[in-house]
């Protein structure tokens, strides 16, 4: 895929989310803008098998549904981009607990030499066993910052996210009303005249 | 509002005394460098943090609430200690937000507060005579009165721009809000129906941030990002909005950003006389001055306080009492989240549009000292990374399909209730320098001590229990309690350098002048003697304005 066409579909992920197209439209450009990520991006500071592994517990933290997934936005980009930046003190923690990851998955499954090679169920059987670690913690927080923070961060392809939970923050300023309730009662401020007038 | 494009800014020398240092630029900093500005004295506003303008303020969730953007990143939490007892040893929180959390930017935490405006009531004044003692407490009237201090907050009103109406509970107020209240949103619409439906009494919340065009400024755009974030249209009337270009403006004020004070000096005869900082370029530079106004906030100014000890004041400047860091408040808070059929959407436009002041006065039939109030707000429904942390009920897992789906459906459907309370002030709950610890300029970090009394739980609780009643009669398809405990991190810093005409219970007079030393002045929310119910920085702006003017009259006579 050329550059151009990855524009287009950056663009076309744009108007998804000003027009709120359905999360299944969302995920299929997603889904083609991923690929088109994927092959234009290389990772800075994991191997592949790192990148496997981290890909495959982050798309556990958020899955795809019928919505895309932390693989589909990227969330793995933000991880490489984080460890090398703001995030550097805890790239070797990560790699060290990758690899505490692989140990423990190899002892206790004789078909499977690392986390990712697990079927599904068996990833979230041993993701529950691994709740309150550090680690674990740790990815749960980054597999957010990468899916619903800014893209420029190098995850939430195209703001994706904001698009699926009704959210547009960055559009600048709103009119009311803004939801339904307040849609009942609305009063347009500029029809109130100076409200505090009449209390001294 | 003229801005100060014309104006020549001063450069004033190092070696020469100006009349007066202001330490700190925030919510009392800023009106300080104004009024002492504008009334023709020299002033260099010395500020900790960088000068940010209205257009670098961003929208960037992670950046400002997850990397305290305008927290000072690493350095604040680096530089800060924390225990919830005196017999434990202080230390660095390894996670969420420091212990005392501000902003440090030109106009401080007024630049990301909410905008949340209460002024406090009579009660909150004299409320220990009208009381009583409460053993084991430092319990005490105000020196002056909300009679005394209510042209103040009408000042604050009318010269930075708040928009409200009076409610039923409110104190006396001498002039009309200069702006309408922002308009209800869906939370306040929800709220209002139900408080009602208890016979409640709800009420427009008052907002530091323009609901119209005020002063030259823009009518907030309702972008929806007030909490934590700084203004980028200057509808949120922050210092750095509203008092700064005017300081700039008078020609008499240089504000110097990166610059982080360690030591007040004092001469021979006892005066402060230079104000000694770390500039942006990591060098030491000395300001001699003919007065001093510490406005560094309830943490930072009794930190500097204790550093400044020398052979003259061994135990910190102005601190014969050893009052200096004691009674620190914070406005106990919890919340009740709740999620709706419909869309709120709360995430526009700002936090709170609705609340409830029934609870406002003590009431000796609960058992408990105490007093609040509720109000109705997004809270984390506002932003999505934060509600994907901290919005989802404990019953809906933390990761996976159904967390997934739970964020994608609620986002929009979410509201809080939210609950604040008095704060008693306990010689326990202080700001100390930390025996061993430093920041990162080689200042002895500032050690926190903090564990609400018990009253204050038991106050947040019942106002919980309050918002759950409200909850059941609302339409919620869905609400759960916040946690209640004790706190370790708080943007409200009370109490530490307290106002008083006893010079042995107090660190400052009624006028803001130290017992101790005559031209040093205190102003922040360090001077507040009680906590109020949860809302303090419109009655820091007003003690602001008011010292301001008693120390402008003390100049013009020669009595300072």
């Amino acid at each position: 895929m050329t550059t151009i066409k990855r524009r287009d579909f950056l663009k076309s992920g744009s108007i998804a989310a000003v027009a709120g197209l359905s999360p299944a439209s969302v995920l299929a450009i997603s889904e083609s803008a991923s690929t088109a990520r994927d092959a234009n991006r290389a990772l800075r500071l994991f191997d592949a098998h790192e990148a496997r592994q981290l890909d495959a517990i982050t798309e556990r933290i958020i899955p795809r549904t019928e919505t895309p997934g932390a693989h589909d936005l990227g969330v793995m980009h933000f991880i490489d981009r984080a460890c090398a930046d703001e995030m550097a003190t805890a790239l070797g923690f990560i790699q060290h607990s990758i690899r505490e990851f692989d140990r423990l998955v190899s002892a206790t499954d004789s078909d499977a030499e690392s986390f990712a090679d697990l079927s599904e169920s068996r990833q979230i059987a041993f993701l529950k066993t691994q709740e309150a670690t550090p680690f674990f913690q740790l990815m749960g927080m980054m597999t957010r910052f990468g899916y619903y923070g800014m893209s420029k961060y190098g995850g939430n392809a195209d703001h994706a996210s904001w698009a699926l939970v009704g959210y547009r923050g960055h559009n600048g300023g709103w009119q009311y009303p803004f939801g339904e309730y307040d849609a009942e009662v609305h009063i347009d401020i500029d029809a109130i005249v100076h409200a505090g007038g009449a209390h001294d | 509002m003229r801005v100060a494009h014309m104006t020549k800014l001063p450069n004033y020398k190092l070696n020469e005394a100006v009349d007066f240092v202001i330490i700190g630029s925030g919510s009392a900093g800023g009106i300080m460098a104004k009024e002492l500005s504008t009334a023709g004295f020299s002033v260099v506003v010395l500020e900790q943090g960088p000068y940010r303008k209205a257009h670098e303020f961003t929208h960037d969730e992670y950046d400002v609430l997850f990397r305290e953007e305008l927290q000072g990143r690493p350095r604040q939490n680096a530089g800060q200690t924390f225990r919830h007892f005196e017999h434990e040893v202080a230390q660095p929180k390894q996670q969420g937000p420091a212990p005392a959390n501000y902003a440090s930017t030109v106009g401080g935490s007024s630049t990301h507060f909410t905008g949340n405006f209460w002024r406090l009531h009579e009660i909150d004044f004299e409320e220990r005579s009208r009381l009583g003692a409460i053993s084991g407490t430092n319990f005490a009237d105000w020196p002056i009165s909300y009679a005394e201090l209510e042209p103040y907050y009408t000042r604050v009103d009318w010269e930075i721009g708040v928009s409200g109406e009076p409610g039923p509970f409110d104190a006396p107020r001498s002039r009309p809000y200069p702006l309408p209240p922002m308009p209800v949103k869906s939370s306040g619409v929800i709220f209002e129906r139900a408080a009602k439906k208890l016979g409640l009494h709800p009420q427009s919340e008052p907002h530091a941030i323009l609901s119209k065009a005020f002063n030259g400024r823009p009518g907030c755009i309702n972008c929806g990002h007030c909490m934590w974030f700084g203004c980028e249209v200057n509808a949120k009337s922050s210092t750095l909005a509203s008092m700064i270009p005017l300081a700039e403006a008078s020609g008499n004020c240089e504000i110097r950003p990166l610059s982080s004070v360690f030591n007040i000096k004092t001469d021979a005869k006892g005066r402060a006389s230079e104000v000694e900082y770390i500039d942006a370029a990591g060098q030491q530079r000395g300001q001699k001055t003919n007065a001093v106004v510490v406005c560094a906030n309830g943490a930072e100014t009794p930190r500097l306080l204790l550093m400044s000890a020398n052979s003259a004041h061994p135990d910190g400047l102005a601190n014969s009492s050893g009052f200096v860091g004691r009674n620190l408040m914070f406005n106990a808070h919890t919340g009740v989240q709740l999620t709706f059929d419909r869309q709120l959407n709360d995430y526009k436009g700002v936090q709170v549009t609705r609340i409830v002041h029934d609870f406002y006065d003590n009431d000796e039939k609960r058992g408990f000292y105490g007093g609040g109030g509720l109000d109705v707000r997004p809270l984390f429904a506002a932003h999505p990374i934060i509600y994907s942390v901290l919005g989802i009920p404990p019953d809906v897992p933390s990761w996976g399909a159904e967390f997934k789906n739970y964020v994608e459906h609620n986002f929009t459907r979410q509201m809080a209730i939210v609950c604040s309370t008095t704060s008693l002030a306990l010689d326990r709950n202080n700001i100390t320098l930390d025996p061993t610890s430093k920041d990162s300029l080689g200042r002895p970090a500032l050690r926190m001590t903090y564990h609400d009394h018990d009253d204050d739980l038991a106050m947040v609780k019942f106002l919980q229990d309050r918002a759950v009643e409200i909850a059941e009669v609302s339409g919620a398809n869905n609400y759960w309690r916040g946690p209640i405990g004790p706190a370790n991190s708080s943007p409200h810093l009370l109490g530490t350098c307290r106002m008083g005409n006893d010079p042995a219970t107090s660190v400052v007079d009624r006028n803001h002048r130290s017992h101790d030393v005559d031209n040093l002045f205190i102003c922040d929310g360090s001077s507040m003697v009680t906590s109020g119910r949860g809302q303090p920085t419109q009655t820091i702006m007003a003690l602001a304005f008011r010292a301001a003017e008693k120390i402008t009259a003390a100049a013009k006579s020669g009595t300072i």
